[in-house]
Formats: structure tokens, sequence, C-alpha cells
């Protein structure tokens, strides 16, 4: 069949990389999206610092995808973005669009979800970074210890007082009247 | 509550929360991925070619209408290019072998249309193509290297398809002499579409393209 003058046609097949970042992303993006909403405490701002990330594995995949462990590599990105300068460029470009957003429907999370987000805001940044690490990605104490390079010991120290702070964030929330009356 | 129970209504809350937000992210999918990075390349290329660059014009469906030197598409907010090329120092170019490069290209003639393609970019996935647009008639195009090796470009016009092959240098004049050409037919919609290999070597070289009218 002859390709129309406009369309483009490959002469070389893709990379067989190509078709593995396909695989990666669809598998790893919601996971990772997930953890960095537990850590920001804002889904389309996760979503867009792993959608970022993604697009740097891309931009050296052939280098990434020979990597042991390529999701440690994009989530580490995800969360240096998380915490970078490109974060804060992003702000007032993410504020109008949150406008936009908020103007569009999507119905909002369960309460009990919504205080389990707004608790972890509460805890300071190693606490919740131990936190969502342990929780949301799994990660056992040694690997986050090795992760932001410190003793396995604090790292247990940060799940431990994270916890605590939790429970008390979210035993108030529980014994705080909800606006429902009680039977 | 001691910190087992916690421990465990935690987890079953996070593990709640894992499987209500899955459900509710959309991701904006891999081929926003491959768009966003081939954008910044472009960008990027044209950006270091600055002012040497007479005419540029990269992106699909962008269709020449003047002899005008063409406008650079540049759709992707300021911010994450500027940041994107300071997180990336590999996407940059090697300013010296872009002008070497397009120097070699020659002056132009009114009605030409050029792009610099530079390191890595030279394999993009999934679609290591460019297109060049312009007016519809007989180009012939021009094809320059810098760096080591030789690159061979399929060149797609309509159902026309020729090669041309390059043989890479690092001065002006040698990357002229090693410059190919090939006779281009463009019909309407005016595009051709020039593909180039990916191989390991394509990182390290800069490659110039100009269509120019016969």
């Amino acid at each position: 069949m002859q390709p129309a003058a406009d369309v483009i046609d490959l002469a070389v097949p893709p990379p067989p990389e190509t078709a593995s970042f396909e695989r990666f992303y669809a598998a790893h993006f919601q996971d990772l999206t997930v953890q960095l909403y537990g850590y920001l405490g804002d889904r389309q701002e996760a979503q867009d610092v792993v959608q970022e990330a993604f697009c740097r594995a891309l931009a050296r995949w052939s280098k990434v995808a020979r990597y042991d462990d390529p999701v440690a590599w994009v989530r580490r990105v995800a969360w240096n973005l998380a915490t970078s300068r490109w974060r804060r460029a992003r702000t007032a470009l993410m504020f109008l669009r949150r406008q936009r957003a908020d103007s569009v429907h999507v119905a909002g999370p369960e309460p009990d979800r919504v205080a389990l987000v707004a608790a972890l805001a509460t805890l300071p940044p190693a606490q919740r970074r131990a936190i969502v690490l342990h929780y949301l990605a799994d990660m056992p104490v040694a690997e986050i210890a090795d992760r932001e390079r410190t003793a396995p010991g604090t790292v247990k120290s940060w799940l431990y007082r994270g916890r605590a702070a939790l429970a008390a964030h979210l035993d108030a929330g529980i014994t705080e009247p909800k606006g429902t009356p009680h039977e | 509550m001691n910190d087992l129970s916690t421990d465990q209504t935690l987890r079953t809350a996070f593990a709640e929360l894992r499987a209500a937000e899955r459900s509710r992210i959309r991701p904006p999918g891999a081929d926003a991925a491959h768009r966003t990075v081939r954008r910044r390349r472009r960008l990027a290329a044209a950006s270091a070619t600055g002012g040497l660059t007479a005419l540029v014009a990269i992106g699909a469906g962008y269709l020449a209408t003047t002899g005008e030197p063409a406008p650079v598409r540049a759709t992707t907010d300021p911010a994450s290019v500027t940041t994107e090329a300071s997180a990336a120092p590999g996407a940059r170019l090697p300013q010296e072998l872009t002008n070497i490069t397009v120097n070699a290209l020659g002056k132009l003639p009114p009605g030409s249309r050029s792009l610099v393609i530079a390191g890595d970019s030279v394999s993009p996935a999934p679609r290591p193509s460019i297109e060049l647009a312009a007016k519809p008639g007989r180009f012939v195009l021009r094809l320059a290297c810098g760096g080591d090796g030789t690159v061979t470009a399929t060149v797609r016009t309509g159902s026309q398809v020729t090669t041309a092959t390059a043989r890479c240098a690092t001065t002006t004049d040698a990357v002229a002499a090693g410059a190919a050409e090939t006779p281009v037919v463009i019909a309407d919609p005016g595009t051709a579409v020039i593909n180039l290999p990916s191989t390991p070597a394509a990182g390290s070289r800069v490659v110039s393209a100009a269509l120019i009218p016969r």
C-alpha cells in the first residue's frame, strides 16, 4: 500500500526499547503517582512530577532501561522534582490549571482518604517520605535507609514517630464530630 | 493504639488509598512523553543553532507558505524547557560541531528549508523521523554530518523514496566535502520526511539537512 504524501512512514522500525518504555510506563505510572500524591498531597502535582520523571527517563531510555531497577530511578527523579526548583517554577502554571480543573467535575476522594493524606501533610518531610515509601511503595526499612543514605535505625525511628503522629491525627479526626449525628 | 496495631491500621488504610487513587489517576500516556521529549530536543537543537540557521522548520504538519525564514514551533512552556536543558546536559548540543555542520550546508537561497538534528535526537523513539516542509516543487536535499563515520538518511516525499549518505567530519570544509545531495520532488501538501538510522554512534553526531529549491 502506498503511503499518503503527508503520512510519516518509518523507513526504520522503532528501536526495541520503545516498546519496553511503553510497558514500563503503563506498569508503573499509577503506583508512582500515588506515592507522590501521598508525599505532596496534591494529585495533579504528583501526576505532573511523575510524568516529567518519565519524560526524563525516556530521554535517556537506552541507559535507564539497563539499570537494575529503572523504577527506582524514575521514583528518585520524581521525588527530587517534587522538592526542586522545577516544581517551584511551575507553581503558577499549575495554579492556573487547577482553577480550570476545579471547575470540571471529578468527584472528590472519600473523607477517610482525605484525612489520611491531610495527616501525612502534617509530618516532617523525612517522616513523611519514610511512611510513604514504606506503606505506599512497599519498601523495606533497609531499602529506605539506603535510599535516604541513613542508618536503618533512623528510618525505624522516622516510621515509629510517623505512625504515632498519624495515629494521633486520625484518632482526633475520628473522635471529632463530622456533621452526622451519632445514633 | 500501640505501634503494632497502628502499623496494621495504616497498612490497611494505605492499601485502600492506593487502590482508590489508582483508579482515579488518568496517565497522560507514553505518547505524551514521547511528544514532550521530541519537542524538547527540537527546541534544544533550534536554540543551540541560534542565528546561524537561517531557516529552521521543525515539526510534523508545518507547511511553509512563504519564502521567509520559518518560525520554530514553541509550544512547550518556557519554564520546563529551561529546566530540562539544565537538568539534562546530555541533551545539549556540541555547539562547535553544530556551527560547523550548519556552515557546511553553505549559503542557502530563498525558499530553502533547513534543520539541525543533534546528538541523541538522531534516534528518538518512537519515530526517528523529521519533517521538512516547503512549497511544492523540485528541490535538492543536502545532508551534512559533523562527527565520525557516515550517516545515511532515507528521504520520503509522497511515494518517492531516496537515500543520501553523508561522510561525517569535524571541520567545515571536510563536512561540506562529505555532504550528500539528492533530488527530491515535493508535491502538495509539501513535506519531506527524513529518517535517520538509530545507531550507537548517532548520539555523538550532528546532522544538518536542507531542502534547496532547484
